[in-house]
């Protein structure tokens, strides 16, 4: 596409440019972007500083969340009386496979529902 | 000891610029002394203040420096550095909000605005009646004749309608040619324009 425009002006905008460079402004420019990369720098410290701290003070409270998730998941749902059959029923028998098969039911049922 | 900076002298600037986005800091460098005259150009000639130009052109230059990472293509610096500079000119104008109230008096100031006086140089004098149109005209008049770009390519640029560049355009180049006659060569046998304008006025 081609635009219409006026010759005369376009000379004069030709002739308005300046030579603008200077060391100055150079500098400046990059005075100001070492201080972008010394904040970056910092930034990054300070949250990897942040982070290591949230680890250590939770680490005793996470170690105990974890220990007291994977007891409860492996309790068992009923006793029975004979080893064989609480043996036989250990992998179904706890409250992990029964989170497990509620969310495969659930699953079924939702497809059967809207599929 | 004190690092002296390496010189690029006439490498080509993609070669540069490749350099610049590894995070050479001298390329960079080099990067803002070989196009600093022309973003700063831009700048005064869309807002008419040295120091405010000066201001936005360096915004510019450290966008491009924290975003030199994001660019694709090396050979397109140049088109990528005034796609920034828009960007910076027209967040500057929102914080302003400049569009708006620009719009809202463009015509009257385009139909009252002092004329400028052929004194203080050339550029001085283009900024000074680039400074009587509104901001998103001169804009468009800028991009249109320092950038040699198309009404097309503004109208992407800029986010603005095609229809509203082309007639930010002709109503701009139609002001400026009336304040800047004094610069404009009368055709042979005719009587300059600003003669005409001052035996005109009572």
């Amino acid at each position: 596409m081609t635009d219409q425009r006026d010759s005369s002006l376009q000379t004069l905008f030709a002739d308005a440019e300046q030579d603008l460079t200077s060391d100055a402004f150079t500098s400046q420019v990059m005075t100001q972007a070492d201080g972008l990369n010394r904040r970056a720098i910092a930034l990054r410290v300070g949250l990897a500083l942040a982070l290591a701290l949230c680890l250590w003070l939770l680490a005793g409270p996470l170690q105990q969340a974890v220990f007291m998730l994977t007891h409860s998941l492996t309790l068992s749902l009923i006793n029975p009386e004979s080893h064989l059959l609480s043996q036989l029923l250990l992998p179904v028998n706890n409250i992990a496979a029964l989170i497990a098969l509620g969310l495969i039911s659930g699953r079924l049922a939702y497809r059967k529902i809207f599929a | 000891m004190a690092v002296v900076p390496i010189d690029y002298g006439d490498t080509a600037e993609a070669l540069v610029v490749g350099l610049a986005r590894s995070g050479d800091r001298d390329a960079f460098a080099d990067l803002v002394r070989r196009r600093q005259s022309w973003i700063r150009n831009l700048m005064r000639r869309w807002c008419a203040d040295p120091t405010l130009a000066d201001d936005l052109a360096q915004q510019v230059f450290l966008q491009a420096w924290r975003r030199i990472d994001q660019l694709d293509q090396a050979d397109k610096f140049a088109a990528w550095l005034k796609r920034l500079a828009v960007n910076i000119w027209l967040q500057h104008l929102r914080k302003n909000d400049a569009l708006r109230s620009a719009e809202e008096y463009s015509d009257k100031t385009d139909a009252t605005g002092p004329p400028p006086q052929a004194v203080g140089g050339m550029a001085v004098d283009l900024d000074r009646a680039l400074a009587t149109l509104s901001a998103p005209a001169r804009l468009c008049l800028v991009l249109s004749y320092s950038e040699g770009m198309t009404n097309g390519e503004i109208a992407t640029l800029t986010g603005l309608a095609l229809g509203t560049v082309k007639s930010h355009i002709r109503r701009g180049t139609q002001r400026l040619r009336e304040l800047l006659s004094a610069y404009q060569e009368p055709p042979p046998g005719t009587i300059p324009p600003r003669t005409i304008q001052a035996e005109a006025e009572p």
